[in-house]
């Protein structure tokens, strides 16, 4: 393998930020390459600035790494002028560590957080000269991998991806990476064989064995496997002990500024909150928590050994992890640490209190978030947010009275059963907040953020048509001109034409690939920017197609129709789903089920696994499933025993 | 109130290799979590966004390699007494920084002293152009040094400002390094003093009075200048006021024809002591009329190719 740094050299000072393209993090694991270990190319299909901090990306990166037939290099989408002066110059794609041509690699793995990113993995197959369809590609070629949370509903990308690996990634990459090792091992094995040996392996999808038929309306009929071998349902992966698997054990310290640029430790992985419209809690389930001590000494020995000063314990719902009190007070009262912030992010706003609020705002005093979701209890009933209007009431008033002067309110609008009333309820909600501010500051405003809902697979919501554009434009005038004229209320709003796009790619089918690939020809990469998203591109793409958003997007689904991941599974049985759809539709909510006996969802039951939760007890102040009175809801959660600032950066829920 | 100045160590550190492309304000921020990870008493400052009271020189425009660049930190007054600057933390602080930024020594200067902004004066370049012939820099060069005035339009503060940069121009003169890049006939090296008042002149700004200063005729003969390396080998202060007072002159009524290097050779631990008074640093005077040493082929050029304009 040969390193094209020399090359690159020569053409970084040609383009915007080229830290992002010289590797050198501390954590950086200088890769032992050799013919026989399977070499592995992890690649985040955006900037460096948002890919580097990815955990799922290192996670893999130190496994693969740690393995004795394996080595793993990191690649990230080059910005639109690196990229242009590469096919000038005819170089590839390249890995940031060693600089090595992409196409050198034996696996090239994409994480798929976005849907939006979907073009730029077609720009960097192409800028790596890999043939952009799995049945085009040869022997000579790596094999093309992706999985993250998008990989749930990969048919869009099924004839660009080999295969796809459903679940978490700690033990079924090293699976994948021995059968490519003997595969390569092997003189006379097509890369079908390779295809069909991966296929075995559970949680590994291979598009390229299925087949989908569309009826005479063009709907989907089924997708079914064409070989013995491949199943006929994929089933996720999920990692029964958190406490097994102390990743990133070397988290990368990057040298230029990335998002999340902070110590971050996993405290724990699913959620049971039951949120309808969240896919993340839905299929990441059941909730597996890391011992309270590892915990502990990750971020005592992350902080020494990066240097950083701040520390995000991560989750879904941070305030739910059985041990959070004593994390934090060991963290801020370590001094081998020296001074730390603690940033909680996802803190449900039912949790916040005076007590918190007095401690961090001794910290940096950055904005506030917290997300109630939506505008009235019978919304949040809809979406089992069951966050009452006291609670948010509560928080607010905590941070107001220690100082805060700003706080941010992030809401959805679209969602299922919503009226104008539910959607002007934002508005209420928004305006006692800022008048409760007043009492204890002058110039106290509150910033509505609102984003376009958009149904995903694998939940209770999969069944949803979208809000069209136009209704969501339509609603997001009305919360602009009902709160124009509000003292102190701000209002900011994601771009709902690219909610549009979002859905159509959450939930389409194989059609969708030739969509994708029309619009990247057509220049479309980087959709996840603002000053590249464009929707026109979209639209033209599906209309030579002959495909249209009210079929993809807008159209509610029945009951009796196949979905197109019917064939992938995250554990939830598609009935519980079902039976959860019917319920919100009802207004009823459900709790949460770490304290309260099953109900039967199928995360658990299938894989003969189960919570893992240190606290028999639910956690006090939550006022949603955890057992507690309702009234009791302004308890203090999560005491903080800090001298020295802990920092709040909790976007809620 | 009176507040005690914070005691302030001064380190030399260079900037080669892939970390040249990392920006001056990344650079800060390596070496916040650096000295961290040490367990070096840094004074912070006050108020809810407490950070480290570091303070760094000139910034090094990103992309260009640095042998002399520089870092005051202030230390916390609590903890001050337990630093000692001696070799083990330079190389514990070197194990610590990524590959490509390397303390070359440390120094504590006096409270109060100048910071780097003020005292710095002007710097040392080196320049590699590729793809420019001999001929072209010479002329270019001459017609610098020739020229009362060169004005150039550059960019402050989102404004379009012309200025008139030549007083800036301390010295410019071809340089041959040791190294002979072999079969690369097409390389100029150039060594340049900038003057960093009012402003710091920038090596890739004086590179584009090329368009001014050639004649029109050879500047479409030939691209304009491309920079393939710039390295920063030395920053210079002014000297003490004393001195200047001696030898009746200063830099700014431009007769001073000398600088005194920011710190000059890599001090021992045993130097470090004599350091702690600023105007103890052992000088070495860098007279710039002094030739610098002409290219082979640099033909036709005056004996003292620098020269400070009078």
């Amino acid at each position: 393998m040969s390193s094209l740094w020399p090359q690159l050299e020569r053409l970084l000072d040609q383009v915007q930020k080229p830290a992002r393209y010289i590797g050198c993090e501390d954590g950086m694991i200088d890769p032992l390459h050799h013919p026989d270990k399977a070499a592995w190319l992890l690649i985040y299909p955006d900037t460096y600035e948002v890919g580097l901090p990815n955990q799922g990306l290192q996670i893999l990166y130190e496994i693969l790494n740690e393995r004795s037939t394996s080595v793993a290099e990191r690649s990230y989408a080059p910005w639109t002028d690196l990229a242009a002066i590469l096919r000038r110059e005819g170089l590839p794609l390249f890995s940031v560590d060693t600089h090595r041509p992409a196409q050198e690699f034996d696996v090239v793995a994409f994480n798929l957080s976005a849907e939006l990113v979907y073009t730029n993995l077609l720009e960097c197959l192409d800028l790596a000269s890999i043939p952009l369809r799995s049945r085009d590609r040869g022997p000579e070629h790596p094999l093309v991998i992706a999985g993250g949370h998008c990989a749930y509903n990969p048919e869009p990308l099924a004839e660009f991806l080999d295969i796809v690996v459903l679940g978490d990634g700690e033990e079924v990459v090293s699976e994948i990476s021995d059968v490519v090792v003997e595969w390569k091992a092997l003189s006379d094995s097509s890369r079908q064989d390779l295809l069909i040996s991966l296929a075995a392996i559970e949680g590994v999808y291979v598009p390229a064995l299925y087949l989908a038929s569309y009826g005479q309306n063009g709907g989907l009929i089924s997708v079914e496997p064409v070989c013995s071998s491949a199943p006929v349902e994929v089933v996720k992966r999920t990692v029964a002990d958190l406490a097994e698997w102390p990743y990133p054990k070397r988290q990368l310290v990057p040298l230029t500024e990335v998002v999340h640029d902070r110590l971050n430790v996993e405290v724990f992985r699913g959620c049971t909150r039951g949120c309808r419209f969240c896919q993340a809690g839905m299929i990441t389930r059941p909730v597996r928590e890391r011992p309270a001590e590892q915990v502990r000494t990750m971020v005592s020995e992350g902080l020494q050994r990066t240097g950083y000063d701040e520390v995000a314990l991560t989750s879904l719902s941070t305030a739910d992890f059985s041990g959070i009190e004593e994390v934090v007070a060991a963290t801020v009262s370590d001094d081998a640490c020296g001074q730390v912030s603690v940033s909680l992010p996802s803190l449900r706003v039912d949790a916040f209190t005076v007590g918190m609020a007095g401690e961090i705002q001794r910290a940096r005093r950055t904005g506030l978030t917290f997300a109630p979701e939506a505008g009235t209890w019978r919304m949040r009933q809809v979406i089992n947010k069951l966050i009452r209007e006291e609670d948010l009431y509560g928080a607010v008033e905590s941070a107001f009275s220690q100082g805060w002067r700003r706080v941010k309110l992030y809401f959805l609008v679209g969602l299922p059963t919503e009226t104008d009333e539910d959607t002007l309820g934002i508005v209420d909600l928004a305006r006692n907040c800022v008048e409760i501010g007043r009492r204890y500051q002058k110039g106290a405003s509150v910033t509505v953020s609102v984003g376009g809902f958009v149904p995903k697979p694998f939940t209770p919501f999969q069944w949803f048509g979208q809000n069209t554009e136009k209704e969501l434009y339509r609603k997001i005038k009305l919360l602009r001109e009902a709160i124009r004229g509000i003292n102190g209320v701000q209002l900011k709003w994601h771009d709902t034409r690219a909610s549009v796009v979002e859905g159509l790619l959450s939930r389409g089918d194989r059609r969708l690939g030739a969509v994708i690939e029309d619009v990247w020809r057509n220049g479309g990469v980087f959709q996840e920017w603002s000053e590249h998203f464009d929707l026109e591109l979209w639209e033209e793409a599906l209309y030579r197609q002959g495909l249209t958003l009210e079929e993809q997007v807008y159209r509610h689904r029945r009951e009796v129709e196949v979905l197109p991941w019917d064939h992938l599974s995250a554990g939830l049985h598609k009935d519980f789903l079902w039976q959860d759809w019917r319920d919100a539709l009802n207004e009823v909510g459900l709790e949460d089920c770490r304290w309260i006996p099953c109900y039967d969802c199928g995360a658990c039951t299938g894989y003969g696994i189960e919570h893992v939760v240190a606290s028999s007890v639910p956690p006090a102040g939550g006022s949603q499933g955890t057992g507690q009175e309702l009234e009791k809801g302004g308890e203090i959660p999560v005491k903080f025993l800090s001298r020295t600032p802990v920092k709040f950066a909790g976007k809620v829920s | 109130m009176t507040t005690v100045a914070n005691r302030i160590v001064r380190l030399r550190f260079s900037k080669y290799g892939k970390i040249r492309f990392i920006s001056h304000r990344d650079v800060a921020r390596i070496w916040e979590r650096a000295l961290r990870r040490l367990g070096f008493p840094v004074a912070y400052s006050n108020g809810f966004s407490s950070r480290p009271k570091l303070a760094f020189g000139l910034a090094l425009p990103t992309g260009y390699t640095s042998q002399c660049e520089y870092l005051d930190i202030q230390l916390d007054w609590t903890a001050a007494d337990s630093v000692s600057l001696d070799q083990q933390l330079l190389d514990r602080l070197n194990d610590i920084l990524p590959v490509g930024l390397a303390v070359q020594c440390g120094a504590e200067v006096e409270r109060n002293s100048p910071s780097l902004q003020e005292a710095v004066v002007a710097c040392t370049w080196e320049i590699m152009l590729e793809g420019s012939p001999h001929t072209a820099v010479t002329s270019w060069i001459l017609g610098v040094l020739g020229s009362e005035e060169i004005f150039l339009e550059r960019e402050r503060k989102g404004k379009k400002v012309v200025d008139d940069i030549r007083p800036q121009v301390h010295a410019l003169a071809l340089f041959e390094p040791n190294i002979q890049e072999e079969g690369a006939s097409d390389i100029v090296h150039l060594r340049t003093v900038l003057g960093t008042r009012p402003r710091a002149l920038r090596p890739a700004e004086l590179l584009e009075t090329a368009a001014t200063v050639l004649p029109q005729v050879s500047f479409v003969t030939h691209p304009p200048f491309r920079a393939v390396s710039v390295c920063r080998m030395n920053q210079w202060i002014e000297p003490p006021m004393e001195e200047i007072a001696e030898a009746g002159s200063c830099l700014e009524n431009g007769t001073s024809q000398e600088f005194s290097e920011l710190s000059g050779e890599n001090p021992t631990a045993n130097q470090l002591t004599m350091m702690q008074d600023f105007a103890h640093i052992e000088r070495r005077e860098w007279v710039l009329t002094e030739p610098l040493i002409p290219s082979p082929g640099f033909d036709g050029a005056p004996a003292a190719s620098a020269e400070v304009r009078a």
